[in-house]
């Protein structure tokens, strides 16, 4: 029986639709395809989800299981769902060497030796991976997404010194504060493409109070660290921009036009954090 | 098991500030940045690049159902072979090169030469002239790079000495091109040049190209010029008549010539419609003659008489 070296943990959805070109849903057969794929010798995966969704989770491929995600999130942003410090905790507590996070619509294709490549690399630091969006199932090549991470590897110990407190899969902001947090420990981190990691292109899921409420919730992680962020080189700018996002967030309330402001500068924050990332960027083949 | 490869990456997004030229502001549309080419057909991105050869990938925003827009890439004056393929809603364009395209550089300069323009409205700026969108440029080694850092601090220290002790601008340079039969020649008027102390208000630079050699006179206003030449294999003789000191400020002088060339492009290519065989092939010579103007510097100091033991304050002499 192979050890197990990787440790992932996902949620997988109860359901999931994409529109496909000709107007049918592959979303059924593309979850399908993604929960099938993930597995390997030396891989498993743990889809931590909440209570009431885990009689949906029949069927599950072998190297899959299901546990139940601690509450909140649902009080949080609005729907169920599972916290990111859960889920990293549950793949940290198999004791495997290398834990990590997938979303759920995240198909892999790769062979063993991609999979050793990652699995050898992420002993040393986080690395963090695009995904390659894809219009189709059978679509071979696709652009990268640049501006998102849906495959995180690291080394268990490095995974236990993250604080993810406040961030839920599924909501934007906690693949950009993973790699942040890390960043400002001093940690390794590097940015990944594999044409191994396929994603079916569909809307934004996510909410704009969603997202603002993310963010704040990343700004109220960044505040006590502002030391620590000057001593990452992001630049005046991204500096500046963090101190305005972290007093928008501790004052919401005070008025027009501080959620468009913080929109902006948001996705301004967000960028700074990818191009800090980018700076040990690899490509695998 | 297949064997997996990992290649290194330098990624640089249009949506940050950039140096060059030729480009407008940087615009974020559906989660992808980029910025528009124009107003001219021609475009300048300087970034930090690893000696040696490589392989990079302009990626393009396209907005369907937009064909893949017709663009010339040039490094450092070396024209590449270019590759286009469509990729989802981005076209990306492949190219590569070998070790003479960055031999002697300090940066890499890509030009980017866009086929055709058309005019677009800007929002509250009227119609622009556009060429395509940039939206990253991602570049990556051949080689794994340098590795420890050994020469870093005697290059760092070497650098801020010479600029220290023989210190040279070019100021702001005018071009222009002429040819005579097979040879090229470039008239450059330079102002505000200033070479070691002394101010040289406008020196006047004449390059003549024929095949690989090169022969240039450089000139104060009402002064004999001083000529020099640099043979097809590379060799550089200086003018006679020059101090030792006022000699390797002279070789400093055409190891910045690159530079005041970028930027004149820079500044007049903004809505030209320039002939880029041309421009590239004087970028090269350009480049040619700064490293043969860097080896003929590096062995002057190294066996030469001690060009530092004089006055730094003293001023350039033009013989006469």
């Amino acid at each position: 029986m192979p050890v197990t070296e990787v440790v992932l943990a996902t949620s997988i959805p109860p359901s999931m639709r994409r529109p496909a070109p000709g107007g049918e849903d592959c979303g059924p057969a593309w979850r399908a395809a993604c929960a099938a794929s993930w597995a390997a010798p030396g891989w498993r995966v743990l889809s931590v989800n909440p209570a009431e969704e885990l009689g949906t989770l029949t069927n599950l491929p072998d190297g899959v299981s299901a546990v139940a995600a601690k509450p909140g999130v649902a009080e949080a942003f609005g729907r169920p769902g599972t916290w990111v410090w859960d889920a990293l905790g549950q793949a940290v507590g198999t004791g495997a060497s290398v834990v990590g996070i997938v979303n759920a619509d995240i198909r892999f294709d790769l062979d063993a030796g991609r999979r050793h490549a990652l699995m050898a690399r992420a002993r040393h630091g986080i690395l963090a991976c695009n995904r390659m969006d894809l219009g189709h199932p059978g679509q071979q090549e696709g652009p990268y997404y640049r501006y998102g991470y849906d495959l995180l590897l690291m080394p268990r110990e490095l995974a236990m010194m993250l604080d993810m407190r406040g961030f839920a899969l599924g909501v934007p902001w906690w693949d950009y504060w993973i790699l942040l947090d890390a960043l400002l420990h001093g940690l390794p981190v590097e940015v990944v493409q594999c044409a191994g990691v396929r994603h079916l292109s569909h809307r934004a899921a996510w909410q704009r109070p969603a997202w603002l409420a993310a963010l704040r919730s990343m700004m109220a992680h960044v505040a006590p660290r502002r030391a620590a962020l000057s001593g990452l080189g992001m630049g005046s700018i991204a500096e500046a921009t963090a101190d305005m996002l972290a007093a928008v967030a501790a004052s919401p309330q005070e008025g027009y036009p501080l959620s468009e402001l913080a929109e902006t500068a948001g996705t301004r924050f967000g960028i700074e954090v990818v191009r800090l990332a980018e700076r040990q960027a690899w490509t695998l083949e | 098991m297949e064997a997996a490869h990992w290649r290194r990456r330098h990624v640089h997004d249009m949506l940050f500030g950039i140096e060059g030229s030729g480009w407008h502001p940087a615009e974020l549309r559906d989660a992808t940045g980029y910025r528009w080419s124009g107003p001219g057909h021609f475009s300048v991105l300087r970034v930090h690049l690893p000696a040696g050869a490589g392989r990079g990938e302009a990626h393009l925003a396209l907005v369907d159902p937009e064909p893949v827009p017709d663009v010339a890439i040039f490094l450092n004056g070396h024209r590449l072979a270019v590759t286009p393929r469509r990729l989802g809603s981005m076209a990306v364009l492949d190219f590569a090169w070998d070790d003479a395209a960055m031999a002697g550089e300090v940066r890499a300069e890509f030009w980017f030469h866009a086929a055709k323009l058309r005019l677009l409205p800007a929002p509250m700026q009227g119609m622009r002239a556009v060429g395509f969108r940039l939206s990253t440029l991602v570049l990556e080694s051949a080689a794994a790079g340098p590795g420890a850092a050994g020469d870093a601090l005697a290059l760092v220290a070497g650098r801020r000495f010479l600029d220290d002790r023989l210190p040279v601008m070019t100021g702001r340079a005018r071009m222009a091109f002429l040819s005579d039969g097979p040879a090229r020649m470039l008239d450059m008027r330079l102002e505000a040049a200033r070479l070691g102390p002394t101010p040289q208000p406008h020196l006047a630079c004449a390059f003549r190209a024929e095949a690989e050699a090169l022969q240039l006179a450089v000139a104060a206003p009402g002064g004999p010029a001083l000529q020099a030449a640099m043979s097809a294999a590379g060799e550089l003789g200086l003018p006679a008549g020059l101090t030792t000191r006022d000699g390797l400020l002279f070789a400093r002088l055409l190891t910045a010539m690159p530079g005041a060339y970028g930027a004149w492009l820079d500044e007049a290519m903004g809505r030209a419609a320039p002939d880029v065989e041309l421009l590239s092939a004087w970028r090269r010579s350009l480049a040619r003659l700064a490293r043969a103007a860097e080896g003929l510097l590096a062995a002057s100091i190294a066996d030469g008489p001690d060009p530092f033991a004089g006055d730094p304050a003293a001023p350039f002499i033009w013989p006469r």
